[in-house]
């Protein structure tokens, strides 16, 4: 049973980071959508000079998440992959589409040029991905058990709904709110301070906002998920912990300090994500065919150990050599 | 037969499959290409090493983000499309896939140092992190055909009633193809894109003689284009052995053997009628299949008619393939020997150099080809022996939908990569043959 524990524990591991990191490399693309005036270009160079040596290493952690789960926890993936296989195919096209047009526009355009159809390809990406990634993620813990034989209520239903909808549009504000902090912790020019000081307060303003809307839909759509999320202490503690660290971050971001708004915003993501874990280990994932418990469809005992084997190796030398490519890339002697 | 969703599957696997191995085929060797280029300057300073390197980064990076999301997509598209496969085979063969993803992650951390760090980090370490790169790349494309071998060749596991018991996964991961496969993939990536890079040097170097640029690329590309077209058949020599031992309905398809054979024939072309079990056009070259493959000219080779008519591969696509691959290999080992023999890198050889202008996309098509004869090889099956392709395809309908969106995309993409390259290829030439008339100008 403990294995059990362990591989689910480096799961959420992966998976927090993979929102972390990879959900800051989508908020620069979404904040970068912001740019604006004649130092555009400037301001956009902010964005890709951040996220240019670290923003592949970023994106393996959803790789890690995918071999966790077809490894460890097959019957849990076979579900999700029948499921939710058509949000699943938009999500893979963004992630194809934002990487690739990155890339593009970074090596294969001349420097003055802002990169016309890349660029447009990329910001979109960069806001269609996360966008979807709510919508599986919240659908998988929102939402009735399926009725139903269609074809539309088997593969649709579950994640086009009003409250899939909204938490995807949160999770894009909270990239975005990701990104703005994080950026405050780059090199910017004096003379650009002020447009990414707004993108920042903007930023947690409309995460605050959307929020609220996710609630607002919620008690109207599924009035008993609001009530279960009132009555648990642990995601009570989760909102309120998350919300309750704005007011060190914002602290902390007036007095231009690095590294203590990127540990609270870490903290802040890492409540949310614990909250929707917690829901989610309560729920299941619900399908047509039954529902799969993570802790029940473990895979068997030779092969969790194998794989717990192979991440801690993974672990061992990956962890140091992130370490050192962060250390290269974001600390410097001035600010 | 083009109608079903499973078709629609198969057809969507393999574009994606065949579209993601070029961009890691190449993210596999060209960072040892550029070591060699790159330690060359480190060693001696000669400036038109330093332009190299950085010219051929701004080609693999572009080349590695499109590898590395169309791979992203593609360890999705195993449960997408295949989930009744993952469900049994996800506890067997997943440690492999768990080694890869820890090697790719490494691969794109020593990347990211890389690219970006040439004035950032200590000279050597920098070096390092490129070769770093190669290695990396190297162990996950191991990994990887180590999962596709257990495909070919289970191992590790009693399949009960339907499910998988006693389940050893390192057992499945060593399992009786994978080093075959593992050599042929590796030395096959170097070869087609050394020949490549080769090839498209080949042609800076005839239009600009003097390029020093364009000759040290042609140099050190094909000195590791020569080695391993000239390895490559050895390990497809091991690689089509293994088959004949393990996978025979496979190797009976690769050679269009109808009937059980003592002392069989090569076959040499030919076009296969599938109903009516028959070959024209080809040439049989007596005895030879037996010879080469078990070293004695009388052996019996079993051929499809030991293997019911439901478990038969498609026998055309297959033996077809096998001959286009084998072509390839041969002329560019032919090639590989002229440029030995001829000492191609000290002085421009018009015509040789033609040749490896036109062989530029040949080690790809070889590799589509070779990979074309594996798996649909081992058609019907998913897991020989065990699941069929039919039993692990996805319920969900509309897959001809998923198939074109994904065809679409990466025909797009394709198309962008190619004008992109060839841009990068014509600056880094104008830049080279602009800093050549500099120097004569300096000198005259």
């Amino acid at each position: 049973m403990t294995m059990v524990h362990v591989l689910l524990a480096l799961l959420g591991v992966a998976l927090f980071l993979y929102l972390l990191w990879g959900g800051a490399d989508f908020g620069a693309g979404i904040l970068e959508t912001f740019s604006r005036g004649p130092a555009r270009n400037q301001q956009r160079d902010v964005w890709t000079t951040a996220m240019g040596p670290v923003w592949e290493a970023n994106h393996i952690w959803l790789v890690v998440v995918v071999v966790i789960l077809f490894n460890g926890f097959p019957q849990v993936f076979y579900a999700v992959s029948i499921r939710w296989h058509v949000p699943l195919v938009a999500l893979l096209l963004g992630i194809v589409l934002r990487g690739s047009a990155f890339a593009f526009r970074y090596y294969g355009v001349a420097a003055s040029s802002s990169g016309g159809l890349y660029t447009v390809l990329y910001r979109f990406g960069s806001w269609f991905t996360p966008l979807i990634l709510g919508m599986i993620g919240g659908s998988l813990v929102v939402g009735q058990p399926p009725g139903g034989t269609q074809f539309y209520d088997i593969y649709v239903a579950p994640w086009w709904n009003p409250a899939a909808v909204v938490i995807g549009v949160w999770m894009v504000t909270l990239c975005a709110w990701v990104a703005g902090v994080y950026v405050q912790g780059e090199r910017i020019d004096p003379s650009l301070r002020k447009h990414f000081d707004r993108l920042t307060w903007a930023s947690g303003g409309a995460v605050v906002l959307a929020g609220g809307l996710v609630f607002a839909v919620l008690l109207l759509q599924d009035p008993s998920f609001v009530r279960a999320f009132f009555t648990s202490p642990a995601s009570l503690a989760a909102a309120t912990g998350a919300t309750a660290l704005f007011v060190p971050l914002a602290l902390a971001l007036k007095k231009r300090a690095v590294w203590w708004p990127r540990i609270l915003v870490s903290a802040q993501l890492g409540l949310v994500l614990s909250g929707w874990a917690w829901l989610q280990w309560k729920k299941g994932i619900v399908t047509h065919v039954g529902v799969y418990h993570l802790a029940s469809a473990g895979a068997p005992y030779a092969t969790q150990r194998y794989l717990l084997i192979a991440l801690l190796v993974g672990v061992a030398i990956i962890f140091p050599s992130l370490a050192y490519l962060f250390r290269v890339f974001k600390t410097s002697s001035k600010r | 037969m083009l109608a079903t969703d499973l078709m629609a599957a198969r057809w969507q696997m393999a574009f994606s499959l065949g579209f993601h191995i070029i961009f890691a085929a190449i993210g596999m060797a060209m960072p040892f290409l550029m070591a060699v280029a790159h330690f060359r300057w480190l060693r001696t300073g000669q400036e038109q090493y330093l332009r190299l390197t950085k010219a051929w980064s701004k080609g693999v990076a572009i080349l590695f983000a499109v590898g590395a999301v169309s791979g992203t997509a593609l360890s999705f598209e195993l449960g997408l499309l295949w989930p009744t496969f993952m469900k049994h085979a996800g506890p067997i063969i997943g440690m492999p896939f768990s080694l890869e993803g820890a090697a790719f992650f490494l691969e794109a951390i020593a990347l990211g140092v890389f690219l970006y760090g040439w004035n950032r980090v200590p000279r050597w370490v920098h070096w390092g992190s490129g070769l770093l790169v190669g290695i990396s790349g190297v162990v996950s494309a191991f990994f990887i055909v180590c999962a596709n071998g257990w495909m070919n060749t289970p191992a590790g596991f009693d399949w009960v009633r339907g499910a998988a018991t006693n389940i050893d996964p390192w057992a499945a991961m060593f399992n009786r193809a994978a080093l075959a496969q593992g050599l042929h993939m590796v030395i096959a990536a170097f070869q087609a894109t050394a020949i490549a890079v080769a090839g498209l040097h080949a042609w800076g170097w005839m239009k600009n003689t003097r390029s020093a640029f364009h000759r040290s690329a042609f140099q050190i590309a094909s000195a590791i284009a020569v080695i391993a077209s000239l390895l490559q058949p050895l390990a497809g020599d091991f690689a089509s052995r293994r088959v004949a031992t393990n996978q025979p309905a496979k190797f009976a398809a690769m050679e269009a053997l109808f009937s059980t054979q003592k002392g069989a024939p090569f076959l040499l072309g030919g076009v296969v009628d599938e109903q009516k079990e028959q070959v024209s056009y080809g040439v049989h070259v007596p005895k030879l299949l037996s010879l080469l493959t078990h070293h004695d000219p009388q052996a019996e080779i079993p051929g499809l008619d030991r293997v019911a008519k439901q478990d038969r591969p498609p026998v055309a696509v297959v033996h077809t393939s096998f001959q286009i691959m084998i072509f390839i290999g041969v002329l560019l080992a032919a090639l590989s020997l002229a440029t030995l023999v001829l000492r191609a890198w000290r002085r421009p050889i018009r015509w040789l150099l033609w040749g490896y202008v036109v062989c530029i996309p040949l080690g790809f098509l070889a590799i589509e080809a070779g990979w074309t004869v594996t798996e649909v090889g081992r058609q019907p099956w998913i897991i020989t022996g065990v699941m069929r392709t039919a039993e692990a395809v996805t319920p969900m309908p509309g897959l001809w939908y998923t198939f074109s969106l994904f065809v679409g995309l990466y025909v797009l993409l394709s198309v962008v990569v190619v004008v992109l390259i060839r841009r990068l290829f014509r600056q880094a030439s104008a830049i080279d043959l602009e800093s050549a008339q500099n120097t004569l100008g300096v000198l005259s």
